[in-house]
């Protein structure tokens, strides 16, 4: 074609046919690498409900102490719902909220919508890769038009090449990996999404994570969230507050009911992190100047007996067993608030007064340090203050189950320990307040 | 002329150096070529070619070798 | 900023976009500012020892060429037989300007790239007689491009001083050229004369030199992305553990060192002739298909050529042609003939070239080691010349054939990669140890299990790379017969953006960085 053969006009054709040629075979690439996952299957299935000219009734956005505390199928069944959907993502910020809600709005159209907060989402971030984590894993939750408008966010930031799929999967562009890949495409294509009910945590659907593991009682290990154990209003991230208010506008604009929820964490959380009531009452207060309920479960007066230990996967996140009591809890408070019936009698107000019902130890951590048959130990427990704690220490062989008891019940922090072997065993530590019936928090060591 | 030459001959029969006129540029002289060259011609004619006149566009062909050395002879 | 990152791309396009924008007469200038803002993206206290280079160059060359202009002044009022002394009077204060200024710009550059090196050794001596303590032996830095501006600078005093071209007096101007930022890294190494002449021209903007040196660019990322990158993780796993692999295997690694740091080097110098020619300047060729080199003296024709010419007119010509030289060219001849006369003065001078190479590359005793090697055969292939044409003729060899060419390429080949055990190793000792382990303990057997070769790397990658070293020789194989240019001219539109396309997508898939492919199930938050 002569028009080819203008140098000028070559010259600015050649990068768009390159362009061109590049997004073909990035699509092309694309399509083999991309994994299947739960972002694939969400997807899919809110298209398939968009389809339908279904709508959602309740939409719930968050992080993944929302996707593991929402089931869909609960809320459905006890409020009579016809649909449900859980829209939390890993490590999502509000930004990703954002946009997330702003795509299914466009394909679902939800008439509530659930943001599960937490006491540290609107802080500045603690490492730059979770705000990668928060952009891709919500991207990969959009429909192709969602992308197309939020992809330009982050043009001119470094996370620009993860949008490339050629780019992203790069490390998976083995022969095998694809081979398994398409294979698993086309199972999913003829059978459908299957859960793996027998994994550790599995997608149950509608983008609920169901999950097959908890913790046992008073084993709940102190953490420190990414080094981040401190809410204080002067250190948040003004972006993050400007798209918390985006959403609340986009909501009222839209006719759609907000709710902030706070999903039940690990007691021991309560004790450790600072600024937790500070953070409470920063969501309340924004939730009454801007006319939406605010619910923090962690409140609830009989949240002990609700939420134990044993129903928590892990320190921030409940397992499938808590989950479906925590969905069943709150279709139980839109229920009232439905039939007009106040709510507020079932929370605490104040942090103090969520403590003083608390009669065990949360949470306990020994640092040891051992030589050949002897190990000194530090611990630290979280408690109420006005409890007295008491530790004890038991050790087991290497290879053995038995526990034998090395230092029975008694204070002090520091204390020094004969070992039975000098090398390897098991050395559980446990803290207890010394009153009869209240509970025990232990944690077991695996030593060199 | 004849006896530049026959030096350079001597040095590279391969060339034909009537012919070339990018000996250096075409870099079909190499620098051991070269300092041969210099060597024998500063023997033969009696001039003293130092590194200040090793410039390409004194030695690119025999013509302008032979006008280096006429220049040196004074 | 690396070469190969997209900092630089944006970099680039602003450079030439304001380049182009700002007016002719003082683009040089955006330039200027380009250098330094590249300068600075490393470490801009360093900045003081390329000034310092530069000032002391600028300012003893002026002063060279004062002293050249007075001299033939005076020359052409003086009488015929005062001549001889003015010439005399001249070049001795020109040595003397030129043996100040020049060791004060080496010095810098000899001490902290040598430093170390030096005070080691001494401790050495010190560890053998026996006498308690040790030297402490410093961790310097060498500064960003010393090793390259420090030699344009020289450069430029010495060929003031040759009166190749006048002095530049505008020390702005000056400094661009020093500081530029397409050779500053890894050369190529230029010469003022023609760097220089070619950045201040007047430069207008060029659709067809954008094309080309864009095109240029990324086959330059090409070669370093998808060959030289993936490559290096072979040569490490094998190189770094010598004992646990056969000789075959070593050997093979050390092939692959030579591949990769061709495609490496040369893919550098394909992005920065590249973004140069965008800019209308000519940045000097660096590579010629050196592994076509039928012999070691050409394979030095071949492979940083620039680094050669350097050697070539500012040790070897010096060290051949001065009074030493002759001297001894002259000895040669009446005892062994004209022949070796005419050749000895050349070998003095390469003993002088190749330890100076030897040691720039490092500051090592393998380094120097290496120089000599190639030294040694240089020197045997130069001086036995005749004995080989004697053997080839009587073996019925025809020299033109291709046969015998490739048997010559390959064994120069062989050559210089046993030279290379010894510019990798860390120590002479490691050289021989390994150089020994392969010898000794080659095991051929190994050939017939071609997995234990391309160690590291998987089968894709070994595909990828495999691709573009393939496309790299038909290139080169082209190019040696001149008939790439032509080639390239024929190629379609449409087909020259699919294969565009096609090299940015094997980029992509090659280049490294963070690994997100894996969606995030159960982040702490």
């Amino acid at each position: 074609m002569r028009i080819f053969k203008n140098k000028n006009l070559q010259t600015i054709l050649m990068p768009l046919c390159i362009a061109l040629f590049f997004l073909a075979g990035n699509a092309l690439l694309g399509s083999l690498l991309q994994p299947l996952g739960t972002s694939r299957y969400f997807r899919d299935e809110v298209a398939v409900y968009a389809a339908e000219g279904k709508q959602a009734d309740i939409v719930f956005l968050g992080s993944s102490r929302t996707f593991q505390t929402y089931a869909p199928e609960v809320l459905e069944r006890e409020l009579g719902l016809e649909l449900v959907i859980n829209a939390g993502s890993a490590t999502q910020r509000p930004e990703s909220s954002y946009y997330l809600l702003k795509d299914l709005y466009r394909q679902v159209k939800p008439k509530v919508v659930v943001w599960g907060v937490q006491w540290n989402m609107l802080l500045k971030e603690a490492t730059e890769s979770q705000r990668l984590e928060s952009a891709i894993t919500a991207y990969d939750r959009m429909s192709a038009r969602g992308r197309i408008e939020y992809i330009p966010t982050y043009m001119f930031t470094d996370l620009w090449p993860q949008f490339l799929d050629v780019y992203r999967y790069r490390n998976d562009f083995r022969y095998d990996a694809i081979r398994k890949n398409l294979e698993a495409k086309a199972e999913y294509k003829e059978h459908g999404f299957i859960p793996d009910t027998e994994a550790d945590h599995y997608y149950a659907g509608k983008g609920f994570t169901y999950s097959n593991t908890h913790c046992e009682d008073g084993n709940v290990p102190i953490m420190d969230e990414g080094g981040q154990i401190r809410f204080s209003a002067e250190e948040i991230d003004p972006e993050k507050l400007r798209y918390l208010e985006k959403v609340t506008k986009f909501c009222e604009k839209n006719g759609i009911r907000l709710y902030l929820v706070a999903s039940p964490i690990a007691v021991m959380n309560l004790y450790h992190l600072e600024g937790y009531q500070e953070a409470n009452d920063y969501y309340a207060d924004f939730a009454e100047k801007h006319g939406i309920v605010f619910y923090n479960l962690n409140y609830l007066k009989d949240k002990e007996e609700l939420f134990p230990d044993h129903m928590q996967c892990d320190y921030v996140h409940l397992s499938g067993e808590g989950a479906e009591a925590a969905s069943a809890l709150f279709a139980e408070l839109l229920r009232m608030e439905a039939n007009g019936e106040s709510t507020d009698g079932l929370f605490y107000d104040d942090l103090s007064e969520v403590k003083a019902q608390i009669r065990r130890i949360a949470a306990v951590k020994a640092d040891i340090e051992r030589e050949g048959t002897r190990a000194e130990v530090s611990v630290l427990s979280l408690h109420n203050e006005d409890v007295v704690v008491r530790y004890k220490a038991e050790y087991a062989k290497e290879g053995e189950e038995e526990f034998v008891l090395l230092r029975d019940w008694s204070e002090g922090e520091e204390f020094e320990l004969a070992l039975p072997s000098a090398s390897g065993g098991r050395l559980r530590i446990s803290a207890w307040s010394g009153v009869e019936g209240e509970g025990i928090a232990w944690q077991e060591y695996v030593l060199e | 002329m004849n006896e530049l030459l026959e030096i350079l001959k001597g040095v590279r029969p391969d060339i034909d150096f009537e012919k070339e006129t990018a000996l250096i540029d075409n870099e079909i002289l190499d620098s051991f070529d070269v300092i041969s060259i210099v060597s024998e011609v500063n023997e033969a004619f009696g001039v003293e070619i130092n590194m200040e006149d090793l410039l390409p566009e004194n030695f690119n062909s025999a013509e302008a070798i032979y006008a280096l050395i006429l220049k040196m002879q004074g | 900023m690396a070469f190969t990152s997209l900092g630089f791309l944006f970099f680039a396009l602003a450079t030439v976009t304001l380049y182009f924008v700002f007016p002719k007469k003082w683009q040089w200038l955006v330039l200027f500012a380009a250098n330094l803002y590249f300068y600075s993206t490393y470490e801009i206290r360093f900045l003081v020892f390329l000034l310092a280079a530069g000032l002391i160059s600028y300012a003893a060359a002026l002063i060279l060429e004062k002293q050249n202009r007075s001299s033939e002044l005076a020359l052409k009022n003086a009488g015929a037989e005062d001549k001889d002394r003015v010439r005399r009077e001249n070049l001795k204060r020109k040595k003397r300007i030129a043996a100040i200024a020049i060791p004060l710009i080496l010095s810098s550059w000899i001490v902290i790239k040598y430093g170390r090196f030096f005070i080691s050794n001494i401790n050495a001596l010190i560890g053998i007689s026996g006498t308690p303590g040790k030297l402490p032996e410093p961790e310097w830095i060498l500064p960003l491009g010393m090793s390259f501006y420090t030699f344009h600078a020289i450069a430029y005093l010495i060929d003031v001083y040759r009166k190749k071209y006048p002095a530049e007096r505008n020390f702005l101007k000056y400094f661009t050229f020093l500081s530029f930022f397409p050779h500053m890294i890894q050369g190529p190494f230029s010469r003022f004369g023609e760097l220089g002449k070619s950045i201040f021209e007047e430069h207008r903007f060029s659709t067809d030199r954008l094309r080309e040196g864009s095109a240029r660019i990324l086959w330059g990322m090409f070669k370093k992305i998808v060959i030289a990158d993936p490559l290096a993780a072979t040569v490490s796993t094998i190189l770094g553990d010598h004992q646990a692999y056969g000789g075959v295997q070593i050997l093979f690694a050390v092939f692959v060192y030579s591949v990769r740091l061709y495609a490496d080097f040369s893919g550098y110098m394909d992005i920065a002739c590249g973004l140069s020619h965008i800019l209308g300047i000519r940045l000097a060729e660096n590579f010629r298909r050196p592994f076509f080199a039928k012999t070691v003296d050409e394979y030095w024709r071949r492979w940083h050529v620039t680094l050669g010419f350097w050697f070539r007119d500012y040790v070897f010509y010096p060290a051949s042609m001065g009074k030493a030289g002759m001297k001894l060219s002259k000895w040669a001849r009446s005892k062994w003939g004209p022949r070796m006369g005419k050749l000895i003065s050349g070998y003095f001078a390469l003993i002088f070239v190749w330890t100076a190479t030897g040691l720039w590359h490092g500051a090592n005793w393998t380094y120097l080691v290496w120089g000599y090697l190639n030294l040694f055969v240089i020197v045997s292939t130069m001086q036995l010349g005749e004995v080989y044409d004697k053997i080839t003729g009587k073996l019925h060899i025809r020299r033109e054939s291709l046969p015998w060419k490739l048997f010559c390429m390959l064994r120069t080949f062989l050559l210089i990669s046993v030279f290379r055990f010894f510019s990798i190793a860390p120590g002479l000792k490691e050289a021989f140890s390994t150089l020994g382990h392969t010898v000794l303990d080659f095991r051929p057997a190994l050939l017939l299990k071609p997995s234990g070769f391309l160690i590291g790397m998987y089968r894709e990658e070994i595909l990828m790379a495999g691709a573009g070293i393939l496309a790299m020789l038909v290139v080169d194989i082209l190019q040696e017969k001149e008939k790439w240019d032509a080639l390239k001219a024929k190629v379609p539109f449409g087909l020259r953006a699919f294969i565009y396309a096609c090299m940015l997508l094997m980029i992509t898939l090659m280049v490294k960085g963070a690994d997100m492919s894996q969606g995030f199930m159960y982040a702490n938050f």
